[in-house]
């Protein structure tokens, strides 16, 4: 994603997910209640280490992508219960980490087929958190990628 | 929590239903101009209407633009 503003690293300010789970033509929903979103990416690596150099240089490899949302629980959140249900059934889902809204022109953000693969309960009652980590998925129908919104 | 359990819908049962309406959709395809996929997306609206949009994909073009 290009940066406009030193602002946007590692933030993002709507994330949607598409019940559909394939991201070529997605019908996108706004996650409910979101406290908080993280979007991280790191590096697998292969470490270089020979003998006659000083120091062990790394060759980068596989890109780890995950998710992180932080959902307040509020009374008659029904997206909730759907999000809920995709992580029990392993039910794949398609995730949009946008810069805003996602049908704003110019907004960008990146998109994929992902599941969720961790749910951390804070409690039953309303005003609880839950905190989702999505992670993208294996073979996806369409490929992962940044995206600008263009109309 | 929803306490309406009348109200509950699974992602299943909301892809179902988006699946059954397919006359908004279109395959991704290239803009000659500028070589860069575009995909046809839309947004559920907290009234239940639809707003369409399309996104730019990719950080460089998927081919050679035209004239270039």
């Amino acid at each position: 994603m290009a940066l406009s503003g030193a602002g946007e690293v590692g933030y993002t300010e709507e994330i949607y997910y598409d019940a559909d789970g394939d991201i070529a033509s997605p019908t996108w929903v706004l996650m409910p209640s979101v406290q908080d979103v993280q979007v991280t990416a790191s590096k697998n690596v292969a470490e270089i280490a020979v003998r006659n150099d000083k120091e062990v240089g790394v060759v980068p490899t596989h890109t780890v992508r995950e998710i992180t949302v932080v959902l307040t629980k509020r009374n008659g959140e029904t997206n909730y219960d759907a999000l809920k249900a995709a992580f029990e059934d392993n039910t794949k889902i398609g995730v949009a980490a946008m810069t805003g809204p996602v049908a704003t022109n110019g907004e960008k953000g990146f998109q994929a087929e992902a599941y969720i693969v961790g749910w951390d309960d804070d409690g039953a009652h309303e005003g609880n958190s839950v905190s989702l980590t999505i992670r993208p998925a294996a073979n996806p129908t369409t490929a992962a990628d940044y995206v600008t919104i263009s109309s | 929590m929803s306490e309406s359990k009348s109200q509950e819908m699974t992602v299943k049962q909301l892809a179902e239903q988006q699946k059954a309406d397919t006359s908004w959709k279109k395959e991704p395809w290239i803009n000659p101009k500028d070589g860069f996929e575009y995909r046809r997306q839309r947004v559920q609206n907290p009234d239940g209407t639809y707003t369409h949009f399309d996104v730019r994909v990719g950080k460089s073009p998927r081919v050679k633009p035209e004239g270039k």
